[in-house]
């Protein structure tokens, strides 16, 4: 190779993109070119190390090239030029915007964070990530990693943050999947398994609850599933700012280096019948990052580091690279601790193994970091230290392997125009010939994959471990209905218990709506986390969000087109909620070549993870129905929506309209219903989603055990409906409320200027009675039916 | 020196496992399986005499009322044994912390521990049809390497 770097700088475009494919880096030649024309300019070749340090820092996974790039998009035959590139014109736009000043850090370290509790003591971290191509090669190992990876980013925020709750959010092809697979690929089955065993494994040895989360059904999803996990954290203020000084030493500590995860950042930017190699591919060790997780914050408490970072992709080259971004830094890959011998210095420097943070520690306080590393077990090296030459050095003993410049490494990736094109498709009114009784449809849409239980996959996760988890995510007189949102009360970080502040989570996703306007996904994924959090309590006024994309290749121009208006959607939805995107994250090359060697890419697809704080948890709100006469309302309008629903993918419905949001309406909805919680008017909040008003109220009921009568005349809707889109819409924006008998005439006064209407009861009658608009029943199944629909769906 | 030390439920305290690999077994097209004894299997790489090999499973790897084991067992007679590592490449993390526990407990460092899921099947099939399942269910290649015998 070194024979190769030698003719270098005298290589043709043509050629360095061959190296490039060769040496499996996933660079453009126009970025082998702008190398190049660095170390032309250098008057040198380059060594191999920098070449793959390159590779590593401009991959798209660490510099998300596709949104900072300038986009030419045409919408409807209409020209625009995007010359800021999509993230600082809708993402970041939207946040600066809105201006928050309980937004403490925002899109500059590893994680989001916001103010938290009181007396501005506390600060939460929030961040979510994607581990898609790992887990589509290897399932359990992708997603254990895919954990400790985020979990990593919240320890490696400001200088660490207590973990206090993981998130699990998935896409799957159908279980039953039996259409023909490529030979290399694993059965959507065995995947769905891989994946919740390593979610599982991992997030209960390190003694954190995983306790809020999704998944989503597409057969799209089957050879490239979508795995989102997250973490948020509690940390103390003072401890969100890091610094850096020349003289600091580069401390690695945590799991030893060897050869697993090479080229996993470069991997994951590529498509992956490409690239998939097996060393890209890493087995978590959740106790090695448990061990990481004592010593650091016992090291953050005692004030010993100056700063923190996780080593995530790209390994070394990135953690220390980044650290020593702003300074220089100089270190020496002999003194790392090392699995096996057989490694290559480049190897060192580029290797993802797991479980290892990089501090920078005063040389003062070496001594003391040392003795709190070994009593907790924790490995550790000081690899050198950081400078004042604005440059990244690498030594292997006494052998230079990198030597570059910062202002290159971070600053030079050439930004390449992506071109977007858009066709605003059009949409009929549904029709669908009435039926008489629609208890047969109503438990199909609760069996449907994208509505029934996920009692199974949620019972093997440990969500009570701290002890935090107020309002479950299995909810219910059983423990055993659909919650909106998880509350947490995280007294394992604060130690207070005298404290009740805690905080909601929840997230949105619905690519189904994405298929037939990405723009309305984001909006309805931003309006289902409002509807989820309000449900439990918590104060939407406050509402922090985080966005993850997942799309397939953007080098296609429909593709492309799809990601502006979603990204659109993202800002239009922030700014009209008031909620700023405070992290984010994005995932591409989500593509591989079917058994007919046809491309076949994900569905494109958006999570919006939300948290919001509870400032009293003891006023959460669960969404079972609690008793017998209570009325049962409900906010919001339906309309003739059945595009992305699960009764249109029942019926076979197509080009039927997806949910328009009304977000200025709907917050003003969301803002009232939280003060009736606050004033303890409502006994139970549960949001219509799939599924529909149906599928909600069956939900509600089985959940606490009490029926319901309905009368759909009562239901608020626009246009000329019949009972089958009252029944089954998926209207954005829409809830339902169990009121007391005593509190109705206070909420009634409350919820004025609000479209709220008073559809039914609650009943002793173990069953859902639903009235037509004809006065007859349409519905009138038993909730033991209703519930077994649910509960046999997967 | 490599030992072998196979750790066993004791009667009674496997069948849950058992069944699941049938079932698992089972859906993929496996038919006719007749009994599946689970185990797992330590390769302990180190420098040790027999007696102490014998004491590191005594003391680490069996749990007295769950378990039995033996140190480099015979094998099998007229079943199908299949053995599931994790390869070479990729790292083995109850591997790693064997090895951390074995000095713990006062042992030399050993070179190495790796460590298999191991299950002894019986049934009208063929070693063809059985690693065909297998593959599909217990085996990804990418992170696994495996063995079929029958002795």
């Amino acid at each position: 190779m070194e024979d190769i770097l030698k003719n270098f700088n005298s290589m043709t475009g043509r050629q360095l993109f061959e190296l490039q494919a060769d040496c499996g880096w996933s660079l453009s030649e126009a970025e082998m070119l702008a190398a190049q024309k660095y170390f032309k300019s250098a008057g040198r070749a380059p060594l191999y190390a920098e070449l793959e340090t390159i590779a590593q820092t401009w991959s798209e996974h660490c510099k998300h090239k596709t949104f900072n790039g300038p986009v030419e998009f045409i919408k409807d035959g209409k020209k625009e030029f995007i010359k800021d590139g999509l993230f600082k014109t809708t993402i970041y736009k939207a946040t600066k915007k809105l201006n928050k000043k309980w937004c403490l850090s925002v899109f500059k370290d590893n994680a989001g964070v916001i103010e938290f509790g009181k007396n501005k003591k506390w600060a939460l971290a929030f961040k979510a990530e994607t581990h898609n191509h790992p887990c589509a090669v290897e399932p359990y190992g992708g997603a254990e990693t895919g954990v400790g990876g985020v979990i990593r980013d919240i320890l490696g925020v400001g200088l660490g943050a207590k973990p206090v709750v993981n998130t699990d959010i998935f896409c799957f092809a159908d279980p039953k999947y039996s259409k023909k697979l490529p030979p290399a690929a694993l059965h959507p089955a065995r995947i769905f398994k891989g994946v919740v065993d390593g979610v599982r494994d991992y997030g209960n040895r390190m003694g954190i609850p995983t306790a809020s989360g999704g998944i989503w059904f597409d057969d799209l999803f089957a050879l490239n599933p979508l795995v989102f996990v997250g973490t948020i954290g509690i940390m103390p203020t003072w401890a969100i700012e890091k610094h850096v000084k020349a003289g600091d030493l580069v401390v690695a500590i945590g799991g030893r280096t060897g050869r697993d995860g090479l080229h996993g950042a470069t991997f994951s930017s590529a498509n992956i019948e490409d690239a998939s190699e097996v060393s890209a591919v890493q087995i978590g060790h959740a106790i090695n990052e448990k061990k990481v997780l004592d010593a650091l914050l016992k090291l953050r408490d005692k004030k010993l580091y100056r700063a923190v970072t996780d080593c995530g992709a790209g390994g070394f080259s990135s953690a220390v690279g980044e650290l020593g971004g702003e300074t220089g830094v100089r270190v020496d890959l002999s003194k790392a601790i090392l699995k096996e011998s057989k490694i290559k210095p480049w190897e060192i420097w580029v290797s993802e193994s797991q479980e290892r943070m990089i501090l920078a520690v005063p040389p003062e306080n070496m001594k003391e970091a040392g003795k709190i590393l070994k009593s907790e077990n924790c490995e550790y090296c000081v690899l050198g230290e950081f400078t004042n030459t604005g440059r990244l050095e690498v030594f292997y003993g006494k052998e230079k392997i990198v030597d570059l410049k910062n202002s290159f490494l971070h600053g030079g990736v050439p930004r390449v125009i992506k071109n977007a094109v858009w066709k605003t498709p059009e949409f009929k009114p549904s029709a669908v010939k009435e039926q008489k009784n629609y208890n047969a449809l109503l438990n199909k849409c609760l069996s449907n994959l994208n509505t029934c239980s996920r009692e199974s996959v949620i019972r093997q996760y440990d969500h009570e471990v701290q002890g935090g988890t107020v309002v479950k995510p299995l909810q219910g007189i059983t423990h055993d209905g659909p919650g909106d949102a998880t509350v947490i009360w995280p007294t394992c970080a604060t130690n207070d218990l005298k404290d009740y502040n805690g905080f909601a989570l929840t997230h949105g996703l619905n690519p189904a709506i994405g298929k037939l306007d990405p723009y309305q996904m984001a909006l309805n994924c931003i309006d289902e986390v409002f509807r989820n959090l309000v449900c439990a309590g918590a104060d939407i006024n406050k509402v922090a969000v985080l966005d993850n994309f997942c799309w397939g290749s953007p080098e296609n121009p429909k593709l492309m087109g799809e990601l502006v208006l979603c990204a659109r959607g993202c800002y239009d939805g922030a700014i009209t909620y008031g909620a700023p995107f405070i992290s984010g994250k994005d995932s591409f090359y989500n593509q591989s070549k079917g058994a007919d060697g046809k491309d076949v890419a994900i569905p494109s697809t958006i999570l919006i993870s939300a948290v919001a704080p509870v400032y009293d948890v003891r006023k959460a709100v669960t969404m079972d129905f609690k008793e017998a006469g209570s009325s049962i309302y409900i906010v919001g309008v339906t309309k003739d929506e059945m595009g992305g629903s699960v009764a249109a993918e029942e019926l076979g419905l197509t080009n039927a309209a997806p949910p328009q949001v009304d977000g200025k309406t709907a917050l003003k909805a969301y803002k009232k219903i939280y003060e009736a919680v606050q004033r303890g008017l409502v006994n139970a909040a549960h949001d219509i989603s799939q599924g529909g008003l149906a599928a909600s109220l069956a939900e509600a009921a089985f959940s606490g055990g009490y029926g319901a009568e309905i009368d759909l005349k009562k239901v608020p809707a626009s246009g000329n409906l019949k009972n089958f889109q009252i029944l089954f819409s998926e209207s954005a924006s829409r809830i339902i409320l169990e009121i007391p008998y005593e509190k109705e005439e206070v909420f009634k006064k409350l919820m004025s200027g609000v479209k709220t209407a008073r559809i039914g009861r609650t009943s002793f009658v173990p069953a859902l009675k639903i009235k037509g608009l004809d006065g007859k029943e349409v519905v009138n199944e038993k909730l033991s039916a209703l519930k077994n629909s649910w509960q046999k769906g997967f | 020196m490599k030992y072998f030390v196979a750790v066993y439920h004791k009667l009674g305290y496997g069948a849950h496992k058992e069944n699941g690999i049938k079932k698992r077994l089972q859906s993929v097209g496996l038919k006719d399986i007749l009994e599946v004894k689970s185990y797992a299997i330590y390769q302990i790489d180190g420098d040790y005499a027999p007696a102490q090999a014998e004491n590191i499973a005594k003391a680490l790897l069996a749990d007295p009322v769950l378990e039995t084991y033996a140190v480099n067992p015979p094998a099998p007679q007229n079943v199908f044994k299949v053995e599931v590592w994790i390869r070479d490449s990729s790292t083995d993390v109850v591997g790693e912390s064997v090895v951390d526990a074995i000095e713990t407990l006062g042992f030399k460092r050993p070179q190495s521990v790796r460590v298999a899921n191991a299950f002894n099947i019986d049934g009208k099939f063929s070693e063809a049809a059985l690693e065909t399942a297998v593959k599909k269910t217990f085996v990804n290649e990418v992170v696994n390497k495996f063995s079929i015998r029958k002795y």
